[in-house]
């Protein structure tokens, strides 16, 4: 544990301190990580994507300048990665993330018949945002998951603020449209 | 209000994390609304249906690799340890780069003064004292500068920016013409003997301190007045402040062998010139700017 900030760490580890980036890691990697897997739904290529995202942030050290947010930072990094993502698929024709079908992750609980019905809501959730086009996703997800503000998203994505407030607007219906079949009591 | 209208209004309060209910037309709709009623509570229930899922752990075996990779780009080799050295000298809060560059400069310029001077004549102690004096004024500036790109802070910039051309041209003039030989020239020259005799020798020394300092701010706030707007005579004397910081150590150094008269008269016109060139040369050029806009 340390208490120097994020962007102090990523100077330190830029000179050489790896116990600062190993700081970095333990307080970013998991939240990216869920992130990448929210998005894509498969725990393999999230593995991927999170070793990806960190290996830029390596090759980047010395470049990185203390005025920008590591967060903010950190996240336009992976929203690139996830672009790069998309045109990589599009280019060789293959199915992108939000056709594939969730895969079941590990849960432990010792109420099997709540532990199923856990199982059933989070598979639910998943498919139906992999369900959103990837913009939309990301905009759900960010704004979930990292409380920035649509302006804070839009420059990471590279739109108007009123252009990804409008793709979570559009991202929320259908999301509501999906999930319109659960229970209150179920969520 | 439409139903879609309402509907829209939910959603966004949804999305800022405030409640849709607090807001008087959204209760009122809701009030005689089945329809939006049910669609907010589906828009709830999706949104909180997004916290359910679960946090997991990142996989042992990434962390390993992610950790491993960033230990062995950090282990020193001469390229990294050479772009740290890099990434550590820019890094504008660090003053040892504008350190280094005001002791350059110094030695630049007193070398420059050795050339048309006895620096001998002046003490070792007084000679330190100068020297250390003018690189540390030089760092400020060059620090300045640096932290007023960084923060583009566009005051600190124009200051800095300002004072160090000015102090360059005022190099370059006295190469060719140092004011010592200005002086005795005009002295000796027919057209200018008597106008010369008429100024006593400190008197001399205050006209040409004016010239040697107006000139070249002038053309230093003229060159840096560019990128800003308004309060020329403020801007630009501060500018001249800075510059006449800077020629001070310059003026001490080459007036050792003089009398006092000639030193007061020199401090004075090189005042003096410091704040009209910078407000001239500033005023000038926000002129025109404002003209040609």
């Amino acid at each position: 544990m340390t208490d120097r900030s994020d962007e102090q760490l990523m100077l330190d580890y830029a000179s050489g301190d790896v116990q600062a980036f190993e700081e970095l890691f333990r307080r970013h990697g998991q939240k990216l990580y869920n992130l990448f897997l929210r998005y894509c739904g498969d725990p393999h290529l999230a593995e991927d994507l999170l070793q990806e995202c960190f290996l830029r942030v390596i090759e980047a050290r010395n470049r990185y300048r203390s005025e920008n947010a590591f967060g903010r930072w950190l996240v336009t990094i992976a929203m690139n990665l996830l672009r790069d993502h998309h045109r990589r698929i599009s280019r060789r024709g293959e199915r992108a993330g939000s056709e594939t079908e969730p895969e079941a992750l590990p849960h432990h609980g010792a109420n099997p018949q709540l532990h199923l019905e856990r199982q059933h809501l989070h598979e639910a959730v998943q498919k139906a945002l992999l369900a959103l086009p990837p913009e939309q996703r990301q905009v759900i997800l960010l704004s979930k998951y990292y409380g920035f503000s649509f302006a804070e998203i839009a420059a990471m994505l590279n739109l108007s603020p009123a252009a990804a407030k409008q793709k979570a607007y559009r991202g929320m219906i259908t999301l509501r449209e999906k999930l319109a079949h659960l229970k209150e009591h179920d969520t | 209000m439409t139903c879609t209208e309402i509907q829209q209004r939910m959603l966004a309060a949804i999305l800022e994390g405030a409640e849709p209910g607090h807001d008087a037309a959204v209760k009122a709709h809701l009030a005689d609304c089945t329809a939006c009623r049910s669609a907010l509570r589906e828009m709830t229930a999706a949104w909180q249906a997004l916290e359910t899922l679960p946090e997991h752990p990142v996989p042992a075996g990434t962390k390993r690799t992610i950790l491993q990779r960033a230990r062995e780009a950090a282990a020193p080799s001469g390229r990294a340890l050479l772009s740290g050295l890099r990434a550590w000298l820019l890094d504008w809060r660090n003053p040892v780069l504008p350190i280094l560059m005001g002791l350059l400069t110094t030695s630049v310029f007193a070398l420059v003064l050795e050339l048309h001077m006895d620096l001998s004549l002046i003490p070792p102690l007084g000679l330190t004292l100068a020297g250390a004096m003018w690189t540390g004024l030089f760092a400020l500036v060059f620090y300045l500068f640096s932290m007023g790109m960084r923060l583009q802070e566009h005051s600190w910039r124009f200051l800095a920016q300002t004072s160090l051309v000015a102090i360059g041209i005022f190099f370059v003039i006295t190469v060719f013409s140092p004011l010592p030989h200005s002086v005795r020239f005009c002295s000796n020259f027919n057209l200018t003997q008597p106008l010369m005799e008429r100024l006593s020798i400190g008197g001399a020394y205050f006209v040409f301190g004016v010239v040697y300092a107006l000139v070249p701010m002038a053309i230093g706030a003229f060159v840096a007045a560019g990128r800003y707007a308004g309060h020329p005579l403020l801007r630009g004397s501060l500018a001249g402040g800075v510059f006449m910081l800077l020629l001070a150590p310059a003026i001490f150094l080459q007036c050792a062998p003089f009398a006092l008269g000639v030193v007061l008269g020199w401090f004075g016109g090189a005042l003096l010139g410091s704040l009209i060139g910078g407000a001239l040369g500033y005023w000038i050029r926000f002129r025109a700017l404002r003209q040609s806009a």
